[in-house]
């Protein structure tokens, strides 16, 4: 390097933090030791490395924390909500079996002379509870196949257990998907589970095929098919069994 | 082959420094305390995240206000926070949780100044600037003040440079792993930011007898302390 040619600012800087081979450094010492101006560069940059080692970290606003902890906890809630909240195809066909449901308790009860819901809250189960002789009417309506308001009947608890059917199939697949992952004892006991689930539908169907009006087994029925959604939705919604309650 | 002066070639022998060994040490005790940590924000533990943002939060907003700029720090610290804790799940622990935390940080500010530009330096925007810097105006917080309105002034590339290596204290290949570039670039990126940051001091008015009485001045090149982490 020449005595008069001054060396640039970054070249000092490649020199300050020694990323320039040995030959180039003894050149820009050199240059150094007799340049006055080039002696100033060097101190004016050093002071500015250390002015900038001297600023420190400013603190941030005691705010900052709350603003970052209410984002992220309103996103976990949004998250949560929608873990837990039914798919739109399930509460379809819930609502369908319901509304499929509700039908047939009207048809019963309006062949018992029964107008509407009952005063022990309206529910399915109260069907043959109070109408012995219902069933028995109806079933011999059913025999011959030409009461209308009985083959209405059959059909809306088909349509009722189809669409639990189906809600229950749904979350099977998923189910099937998700459970790869487990380890064998909690598959088998999930699987215990469900085909202990499947007998009780299996049998309440069979009671209900039977005698489509009689209100008690199609609400065994539905109850069945609703304790085998609750159980499926559960073990699939939180990912595995994750407390032995989901599995008793 | 680039050669330190013999103080910084003293620092980087391990043989010859026996508080190289402490600092290896003191770095395993960091990424295991580091590794705990990741893992009680992952399991959720009470407390975990806050502590997490405790022991980052200086670092993340420093950066968020030098790169982003001071009135848009609490909005980029707190992009860059939700970033990391939504990111965590994925963190594999290939690089130290602070390099990692670094280029979230980073990211999350050079995303946002590309949406939103810094306003013109109308004296009205320098008015309503929120200052890094508390004080009088005047002395060494007048100089620090002016200095971060150099820093400031510098384009985007070399501020990042100069802020992680000079103002932060990482090394090349650390600043090389947050901002994804070659070590060469982080280094020609710093010695053109520190040309240009004196270039921009020099039109301010401030004069070589104003940085160079800094405590650094007649040291040996290299030896000045760096900042700790």
């Amino acid at each position: 390097m020449s005595p008069t040619r001054h060396v640039t600012a970054e070249r000092v800087s490649e020199w300050l933090d020694g990323d320039i081979s040995e030959r180039e450094a003894a050149a820009v010492r050199a240059h150094v030791g007799a340049c006055p101006a080039c002696a100033d560069l060097v101190n004016e940059l050093r002071g500015q490395g250390d002015l900038l080692r001297e600023l420190g970290r400013p603190e941030p606003p005691v705010t900052l924390w709350s603003s970052i902890e209410g984002i992220m906890d309103a996103e976990e809630a949004r998250a949560e909500r929608r873990r837990w909240s039914w798919p739109s195809w399930l509460a379809g066909a819930l609502g369908g079996a319901v509304t499929a449901a509700v039908v047939v308790w009207l048809v019963v009860g309006a062949r018992g002379g029964v107008a509407g819901p009952r005063g022990d809250g309206g529910s399915l189960a109260g069907l043959g509870r109070s109408d012995g002789a219902l069933a028995t009417q109806a079933a011999g309506a059913s025999g011959t196949g030409s009461d209308p308001l009985l083959v209405e009947a059959e059909r809306e608890l088909e349509r009722a257990a189809a669409s639990y059917a189906k809600a229950a199939g749904r979350l099977r697949a998923i189910l099937d998907h998700e459970q790869v992952l487990w380890d064998p004892a909690r598959r088998a006991r999930v699987a215990e589970r469900l085909a202990r689930l499947d007998d009780a539908i299996v049998h309440s169907r069979a009671v209900a095929e039977r005698d489509p009006v009689d209100g008690t087994s199609a609400e065994m029925l539905f109850s069945a098919y609703r304790r085998q959604i609750d159980f499926l939705a559960e073990v699939v919604h939180r990912g595995s069994p994750g407390t032995e309650e989901g599995l008793r | 082959m680039p050669v330190k002066d013999p103080d910084t070639r003293m620092l980087l022998t391990a043989d010859q420094n026996p508080g190289i060994g402490s600092m290896t040490l003191a770095s395993e005790d960091r990424r295991t305390d580091e590794a705990a940590l990741v893992d009680a924000v992952r399991r959720n533990a009470p407390g975990s995240r806050e502590a997490l943002y405790h022991r980052f939060k200086r670092r993340v907003f420093a950066l968020a206000a030098r790169i982003a700029g001071p009135n848009e720090a609490e909005e980029v610290a707190q992009e860059a926070f939700i970033r990391i804790f939504r990111g965590l799940a994925r963190f594999r622990g290939d690089a130290a949780l602070s390099t990692w935390i670094y280029r979230l940080a980073v990211n999350a500010a050079l995303s946002h100044r590309a949406r939103r530009p810094p306003p013109s330096e109308s004296l009205e925007a320098r008015v309503a600037e929120v200052s890094l810097v508390e004080g009088p105006d005047d002395g060494d917080t007048a100089l620090r003040r002016r200095l971060e309105r150099g820093l400031r002034a510098l384009p985007t590339g070399y501020r990042t440079a100069i802020v992680l290596h000079d103002i932060e204290g990482l090394e090349h290949e650390e600043i090389a792993a947050v901002l994804g570039c070659h070590v060469g670039t982080s280094k020609s990126q710093l010695h053109k930011a520190r040309a240009k940051l004196r270039e921009i001091l020099a039109e301010e008015g401030i004069t070589a007898a104003d940085v160079g009485g800094g405590v650094g001045a007649g040291r040996p090149p290299s030896a000045a302390a760096r900042q700790p982490r």
